[in-house]
């Protein structure tokens, strides 16, 4: 019989435990196992055996780490870990510029990280969201494809097409009022969503907390409302089954409101009941609605004319968002080719539409891909995302460059540790392990204070506009931090890989011989970085500068009408001409006029106009406006005349010059009583308007064709202009007018300058980043000259000393040591003027207003950057050659 | 502060290697705990107890001659030194001065039944 216990059970033994231990402990099982097997069988004393041995595994009967030969490397990580700790105590300000030039680095480049892990969150729950697809429509010759699909697209691709499981629309700009008017207070609160059909449910995992999801959708006039919205019509109530009443005013799913966008009328859509209440917190999802409305209402919305019919309407493409869900397993081609299809059939020979595309986009691409025209909700495009990795990577570079440098420049330091090292026995590999651990130190050192600056930066950034906008979610979890861990490590062997290949590569005899004749080839290297960093520096500020002229040049821009003391005041429904009347009785409104939208804001209206005789209509804006806004606004007639209180609703349009021009008049006074086809059908011209900025800076100059029209039912907000007064005392006396004729909607007034101000505020947070981006790459190529000139400067005290004994004078010392920088200065300079000068003006170009770009920038640039850099070296020049020479003669 | 750091399984071990003087090696220890304190001992639990115990000086070890029954392992067999006896007698000498401080009425488990009865 076999007497053996198995020999794997003792392999295992022999391979954890301790090697003191392992003979007399494997003995004592072997005996315990004879008698067990005598006692009571093989597998009795099999079981007992592995028992025992997992017992075994205890802390100080496990081998430790240390001492046995394959574990040599290890201690040798532990000395690495060790000098490399101490060489950062022993040179502190290098390693404290290391760590704080890192440290900036990676904070941005974390901020960067964290939007880009906020941005991949989005649309996470759905469970196949690799076969949901949105469809796109695109012009061929447009440079975007737009969000929206015509409205018959869904159902088509779903009968049509097998392997769309299921195909659900979204009709968009449906938003008002709810109002629940059985409540005591009559609880009403704004809501906005889309009107849909039951395959929402079907197509996308939005879950239902009450009601039924198959069922919520299919009657006529039933809406799923948010939990949200619930809690605030039905406090303590059960939602499900009430019935509401909703009028609907076009809102849009995204709010800027800066009082710029065009409101329609309310319009009273009846009595809706509710059939399910859904909990969007739970979902992070780049839809985002209140309320969801049965698309079985929409035959009675249309009979009172509130929504037109396009159910069979393939040219009005703007309207609908179409979702497709995929069979499992189907291909996205399959997909791809079934819309080349439907485009061919319905696309191909209808007259405008003929470039029409319908494109699929994936799920997956819709939040993190590129921009596309009226999108569900606002968020950085990919484009975005690409400019701020490379200003991140910039950055990031200049602060390893700053670690490669320094190193370098620190040869001397080092020089003997390696050839010691080496005589003992150290092979190269080993040394670029040792400097790898150093670097990889400092960089972790740099992610712990990255991540303190980060406390700093987040709320900063948090309370950007752009953020109230893009609502960034900038939390940290474990799969970040383990990002940012993984991020320093290699951020560390990056910046330690060079130096440590150059110094592990002296040779002993030359490493333990005198090395202080060192002028070798890496000082020329080491320029080249320092002259790296400085281009690049100064490629930031001259870029900041002009960025900082262009949006001043922007914030004081001259509109071309009066916007001083203007308030725009939001009609919600009412009708304007009362409002007017009553608005003027107030002391101090000095003029009310009334408008379609607020011009020069970042709403606009876009139309085609063209002569009757002519084919090919000019693209145009346009702006309805009543009789009061010319003379109100400031605004210049400069032929013909403008409207009158008779001249609602009649076929005439007041143009601006640009339209006269393009419509190919020979003068303004030609053009005037001459008729042309816009908005609605034939008007006729009875003014010329001389040329004002009506679009916001950023969209254009204000030298587009525009066509005013007079058109009461249009009208959304009222300009009253007033004498220069307190602006608090003039909002209350407004409101006080405003609630003694309309109860239901809050007033509401913006002050005009306060709105152009607002919609700049992109481009001041864009300048913002900049300039901030500007500041941490100076502040790092700063620190990294400080650093190599304090170095130079310390290894030079002899030389001056002696130097100046022999009578040289502060000014000479100076030139000595500061020649070297000068070339590198002017390097630098010759390399990013021409470049700065290149790169900026390509972006300038797409700015219909913008500032001359020329030498004054640059020079401006080069003078700051001189400046920075003459502080830093300056400083340690000035330390070196006041030196008494007693002393620097005694150092060493 | 403690003067002798010695575990309640420590001192059990102590003990045993104790009784058996010249036999104290794994398996005789951890046999003689079983039948006399009829506790069960794992082979890990109590190897861990004796390196401590040696760890700590308490415990000295040589190890045997190699046996044909053992696979040509040989036996590690454990005597007590003398800061162990040391250790051991300071244990039982403020445990016998904890009993000796208990007031005889404490433990009058009649006594006290009665009270709560």
């Amino acid at each position: 019989m076999n007497r053996q216990p198995p020999k794997l059970f003792l392999r295992f033994l022999r391979w954890f435990c301790h090697p003191d231990l392992v003979d007399p402990i494997e003995g004592d099982l072997i005996e315990l196992y004879d008698e067990r097997l005598k006692a009571s069988g093989r597998l009795h004393a099999n079981t007992k055996l592995a028992a025992d041995i997992l017992l075994l595994l205890r802390p100080n009967i496990i081998k430790t780490l240390q001492g046995t030969q394959q574990l040599n490397l290890l201690g040798m990580f532990n000395n690495y870990l060790k000098v490399g700790f101490r060489n950062i105590l022993k040179y502190k300000s290098f390693s404290l510029i290391n760590v704080f030039g890192l440290a900036v680095a990676m904070a941005v480049s974390l901020v960067i990280m964290l939007m880009l892990n906020d941005q991949y969150s989005y649309d996470q729950f759905h469970q196949n969201r690799g076969q949901i697809y949105r469809v796109l429509t695109k012009f061929k010759d447009s440079s975007l494809p737009n969000g929206p699909s015509p409205y018959p697209l869904a159902s088509a691709l779903q009968q049509q097409y097998p392997f769309v499981e299921s195909a659900t629309h979204l009709l968009r700009k449906v938003g008002g009022d709810m109002i629940h008017q059985q409540s005591t207070n009559r609880n009403s609160t704004e809501v906005r969503g889309f009107i849909t059909d039951p395959n929402f449910f079907q197509v996308f995992d939005f879950q239902l907390e009450q009601g039924d999801a198959r069922k919520a959708l299919q009657s006529p006039n039933t809406v799923v409302i948010t939990r949200a919205v619930a809690d605030r019509l039905f406090p303590e109530e059960n939602p499900v089954g009430k019935i509401v009443a909703y009028a609907d005013r076009g809102l849009e799913l995204i709010k800027i409101d800066i009082g710029n966008v065009k409101e329609d009328t309310p319009q009273d859509w009846g009595f809706f009941t509710i059939t399910g209440v859904i909990d969007m917190s739970q979902y992070k999802s780049h839809i985002r609605f209140d309320m969801l409305i049965a698309d079985t209402t929409l035959p009675t919305l249309q009979e009172n004319g509130f929504k037109n019919n396009d159910e069979e309407n393939w040219k009005q493409y703007s309207n609908v968002y179409t979702y497709v869900k995929l069979m499992e397993g189907s291909q996205r081609a399959k997909l791809d080719a079934a819309l080349a299809e439907l485009t061919t059939t319905n696309y191909q020979s209808t007259v405008g539409l003929e470039t029409m595309e319908l494109l699929s986009q994936s799920m997956n691409e819709i939040i993190t891909g590129s921009f596309v025209g009226a999108p569900l909700s606002l968020r950085l495009p990919s484009e975005a995302y690409i400019v701020l990795f490379v200003l991140a990577l910039i950055i990031m570079c200049s602060a390893c460059l700053n670690y490669t440098n320094l190193s370098l420049a620190r040869v001397l330091t080092r020089v003997r540790e390696i050839g010691v090292r080496k005589v003992n026995g150290a092979s190269r590999w080993h040394l670029v392990f040792q400097f790898l651990t150093e670097s990889v130190l400092i960089s972790l050192l740099a992610l712990a204070m990255a991540n303190l600056l980060l406390l700093v930066l987040k709320p900063t950034f948090s309370n950007l506009w752009i953020n109230e906008v893009l609502s960034f979610n900038l939390s940290l979890n474990f799969t970040i931090l383990g990002i940012f861990l993984l991020f320093a490590v290699l951020v560390g062997l990056i910046a330690g890989l060079y130096p440590s290949l150059v110094l592990s590569g002296f040779t002993p005899l030359k490493a333990l011989k005198d090395f202080s004749g060192g002028k070798t080839g890496k000082n020329r290297l080491r320029k080249m970085l320092s002259v790296t960093q400085f281009a690049f520096s100064l490629f930031f500020i001259i870029t900041s500068l002009l960025i900082g002229r262009q949006f001043d040049y922007i914030m004081h821009y001259e509109y071309g009408f009066n916007t001083a003391d203007v308030w725009n005041i939001p009609v919600q429904g009412n009708d304007y001409r009362l409002l007017q009347q009553e608005f003027s009785t107030i002391p101090g409104v000095t003029g009310v006029s009334a408008s379609e939208f607020v011009p020069a804001l970042l709403y606009t209206n876009g139309a085609s106009i063209r002569l009757p005789e002519e084919d090919i209509p000019h693209q145009s804006e346009t702006l309805g406006i009543d009789h009061h806004f010319i003379s109100n606004m400031g605004l210049e007639l400069i032929a013909g005349t403008g409207f009158t209180s008779a001249d609602a609703n009649a076929q005439k349009v007041i143009v601006n010059e640009s339209a006269a021009r393009i419509l190919g008049f020979e003068d303004n006074l030609a053009a005037v009583g001459q008729s042309i086809e816009a908005l609605r059908g034939t008007y006729v011209i009875t003014g010329i308007i001389k040329d004002f900025k009506f679009q916001a800076p950023i969209m254009g100059n204000g030298e587009t064709p525009l066509v005013m029209h007079y058109h009461p039912e249009i009208i959304s907000y009222l300009n009253l202009r007033t004498a220069p007064s307190d602006r608090k005392a003039m909002v209350n006396l407004l409101a006080e007018k405003w609630e003694s004729m309309d109860e239901i909607h809050p007033f509401k007034a913006y002050a005009y300058e306060d709105q152009l101000q607002r919609a700049n505020q992109m481009v001041s947070d864009l300048v913002w980043v900049i300039r901030v981006i500007t500041l941490l790459s100076l502040i790092i190529s700063c620190m990294g000259l400080l650093g190599v000139a304090m170095y130079t400067a310390e290894r030079k005290t002899k030389e001056v000393g002696i130097r100046k004994v022999l009578g040289a004078s502060g000014i000479q010392l100076m030139k000595l040591v500061g020649k070297s920088y000068a070339i590198i200065m002017l390097l630098a300079c010759l390399i990013a003027a021409p470049l700065s000068y290149l790169i900026n003006v390509q972006w300038l170009e797409s700015f219909p207003n913008r500032v001359e770009f020329g030498l004054g920038t640059i020079l401006l640039g080069i003078v700051i950057m001189l400046l920075l850099a003459l502080l830093t070296i300056g400083s340690q020049l000035l330390k070196v050659s006041r030196k008494n020479p007693v002393d620097s003669l005694r150092y060493e | 502060m403690k003067k002798f750091q010695l575990g309640e399984f420590e001192e059990v071990v102590m003990l045993t290697v104790a009784i058996l003087y010249d036999n104290a090696y794994g398996v005789s220890i951890k046999k003689e705990i079983e039948t006399r304190l009829n506790r069960k001992v794992s082979v890990g639990a109590l190897q861990s107890a004796l390196k401590r115990l040696e760890d700590k000086s308490y415990l000295k070890s040589h190890d045997g001659e190699a046996t044909q029954e053992r696979a040509g392992r040989p036996k590690r067999f454990f005597k007590i030194t003398a800061l162990g006896k040391e250790a051991m007698e300071y244990t039982r000498s403020t445990r016998n001065s904890l009993w000796d401080a208990i007031p005889g009425i404490s433990l009058d488990v009649k006594f006290s039944l009665d009270r709560i009865i």
